[in-house]
């Protein structure tokens, strides 16, 4: 059986043809400028609206960045409350007290 | 699973016996893998074992407790407490082998912090939470004996009087709170110095070895493998690190973006050595990390939330999915139908986790997942704090606007930071309806395979211009049983084994054995394999590479149009579901808030 191919260019391809040297340099740069960003992202939280909420989900220790959510502490805790709530966990037997 | 031979565009493809096939291809090995690491897991928890015969006893406690006074009391907390301390993963080799996988921690100036704290450091932390620690034992103390008192009077009344238990709720509740500040500020004062290097040195030789196994029978050079490797991994554990910078950690730039950075970085200036190339196995890494995260697939969640929790998942997000997917094809013409699907599964279904899933189902090329995470994290960032100031200033109802981030943030644990933003009960109902939809994460990517296989892959399986060759209906089985990318009957396989044990044994034992166990351990490797897999990523992707997918906008103009699309629907489904058709779950979420 013969299948088209998708093309597939990958960091595989053929060197820069910069001199090693200036490679180097692009390389540092960039580092420099990752670590000069990091540096300076703590500033963001002294801009106004933006700066206020950043700092409440900071204090919050929410993993903010997380994709799924047994990496989120709070879904769990979500997931107790809504068990709770709907009388999953216990029929609601005493809601007239 | 197939074998190539290159001639220009065509490709001529030899096919393997299915033994062959189980032995050799990484697919089949990131099965074999995951299904090994589930094994020597569970023989920890049952070596090891917690003290699991003492669950019973605390739940009776909580029963009783709640038969009498119809809430919790201070013995239900207490007995609660002792239940949900029963962890297997805090038991013996379990536990070692946990602490081995920790990641870089926190940082806020000083990013040596994140693996490294020295006992004069700690001490110094200590000293600055002493007074903290004091203050919160002390209103532990005063809110104890205020709710001992509230809840000995109302007991004395067996708690028949409405008004008496009413205080004794109010003052446990407050008592409850009081605990939890007290066991932060506990912590805080315990500060303990720590040094992650030589337990990072260990997890990098345990996964090196690890991946090597199911390497050597898919044909790795091992000797290259175990060159490059240690270089793969001290980019990843320096992509964790960036990412666990205070505000980059608020603004949810997780280890995943860094990754692909750092890679990209790398890739592009310098080059990438051929051995570090070996070692960067991108697809074993992801499909093996997939594996694993299936048994976190737990279909007995999705009922939690009731019938509008399955509306505003299960209904919207398939319509959103496939209105998007048709809107890519046929109006904004996107060229590659795997980067349609990628990205519309990553803005419609949950972000970076459905967006692997896809991919890796229709084998999309790596710089596609690459943009369709890059711009998923881009949207999300704007989206935290966006939606919860719409719903703030135009007053929407908490349980409506938790629903709607749910349904419409991407990523996981940004649906939470924008719950949070607007209140509790808006937090707990995104977060919620956000677990749901991970659930369907398995069938997408279910699905996808399913459809590339029947659909796209016969039609790229002919030369252009071709019609596609009618199969008969056991010639289809047979065409989608061999092109089915058999990881996912990893991913599933293992999403059915987990949803039936945690139906079968009690919910004590589930979350002490297999959620505090099992899963916690699967979910810290997971993370790690992932960590490597987008390092590798980024160091395979030439800029050039993500130029064409980008060509005229496409996939902006379809993640803009999928986006708006969704948030429109969802806000509709949602206002329907919990404000007009099931207005009595609503009440019930708010009730006592």
């Amino acid at each position: 059986m013969k299948t088209k191919q998708r093309q597939q260019k990958t960091g595989d391809g053929p060197p820069s043809p910069a001199p090693l040297f200036i490679r180097w340099l692009k390389l540092v740069f960039a580092s420099a400028l990752i670590a000069g960003g990091i540096y300076l992202a703590p500033n963001l939280e002294r801009l106004p609206w933006l700066g206020e909420r950043i700092v409440v989900l900071r204090e919050s220790g929410i993993n903010v960045g997380a994709w799924y959510y047994d990496d989120v502490e709070q879904y769990f805790e979500a997931e107790q409350y809504i068990r709770e709530k709907r009388g999953l966990d216990y029929p609601d037997r005493h809601s007239n007290r | 699973m197939v074998e190539n031979q290159e001639t220009e565009n065509i490709v001529t493809e030899t096919r393997q016996s299915m033994w062959s096939q189980m032995g050799k291809t990484e697919d089949w090995w990131a099965i074999w893998l995951a299904g090994l690491f589930f094994i020597f897991v569970t023989a920890c928890i049952f070596i090891w074992k917690p003290p699991v015969e003492d669950l019973p006893k605390y739940r009776a406690i909580m029963e009783q407790e709640m038969e009498e006074a119809g809430f919790r009391t201070i013995a239900y907390t207490e007995a609660e407490k002792k239940l949900k301390g029963i962890k297997a993963r805090s038991e013996g080799f379990t536990k070692t082998l946990r602490s081995i996988t920790d990641r870089p921690k926190g940082w806020t100036t000083n990013p040596i912090k994140s693996i490294y704290l020295s006992e004069s450091e700690a001490a110094s932390k200590r000293a600055q939470a002493a007074d903290r620690y004091e203050q919160a034992q002390a209103e532990l103390e005063r809110t104890r004996a205020k709710a001992e008192q509230a809840e000995n009077t109302a007991r004395a009344a067996n708690f028949e009087d409405p008004e008496l238990n009413r205080k004794a709720r109010e003052a446990i509740t407050e008592w409850r709170q009081a605990s939890s500040a007290f066991s932060s500020a506990k912590s805080a004062a315990n500060t303990q110095p720590y040094n992650l290097i030589p337990s990072l040195i260990i997890l990098g030789i345990v996964l090196m070895l690890f991946f090597a196994i199911g390497g050597k029978f898919i044909g790795f050079n091992l000797k290259e493998y175990f060159i490059g490797f240690p270089v793969i991994f001290l980019l990843t554990i320096l992509s964790y690190l960036l990412s666990k910078q205070a505000t980059m950690s608020a603004l949810g730039i997780s280890y995943v973006l860094f990754g692909i950075f750092l890679g990209l970085i790398i890739a592009n200036t310098t080059g990438v050595a051929k051995s570090v190339k070996t070692a960067g196995q991108t697809e074993f890494f992801i499909k093996t990390g997939l594996v694993l995260l299936g048994a976190r697939i737990l279909f007995g969640q999705i009922a939690l939330i009731g019938i509008p929790g399955l509306f505003v998942t299960w209904v919207v997000t398939p319509i959103v999915l496939i209105t998007t997917y048709w809107f890519g094809q046929n109006i904004v013409k996107i060229p590659s139908k795997e980067l349609n699907i990628t990205v519309s599964s990553d803005m419609c279904v949950s972000g970076v986790s459905a967006a692997i899933a896809t991919a890796s189902a229709c084998r999309a090329k790596k710089e596609e997942l690459t943009l369709a995470i890059g711009m998923s994290m881009i949207f999300v960032a704007i989206m935290i704090f966006v939606l919860p100031t719409i719903a703030n200033v135009t007053g929407m109802h908490p349980v409506w606007a938790g629903a709607w981030l749910g349904g419409t943030v991407d990523n996981t644990g940004s649906v939470v930071a924008a719950g949070e933003l607007i209140g509790y009960e808006a937090m707990v109902v995104a977060a919620t309806i956000k677990m749901i939809q991970n659930i369907m994460i398995g069938v997408i990517a279910f699905g996808v395979a399913a459809y590339w296989c029947l659909r796209v892959e016969p039609e790229r399986a002919c030369k252009p211009g071709e019609t596609p060759i009618k199969l008969s209906f056991g010639g289809a089985i047979s065409e989608i049983w061999y092109r089915f990318p058999k990881f996912i009957l990893g991913f599933i396989g293992a999403s059915i084994i987990f949803s039936i044990m945690q139906a079968a044994v009690s919910m004590d034992w589930g979350n002490a054995m297999v959620s505090e166990g099992i899963l916690s351990l699967a979910n810290r490797f997971r993370g790690w394999f992932f960590a490597m897999a987008f390092v590798s990523i980024g160091l395979s992707i030439s800029y050039q590479d993500l130029k064409e997918p980008l060509r005229g906008g496409k996939p902006v103009i379809l993640y803009i149009f999928g986006q708006s699309f969704n948030l429109l629907l969802t806000l509709f489904v949602a206002w329907l579901m919990f404000m007009v058709i099931f207005s009595d779950i609503t009440e019930k979420l708010m009730l006592g808030a």
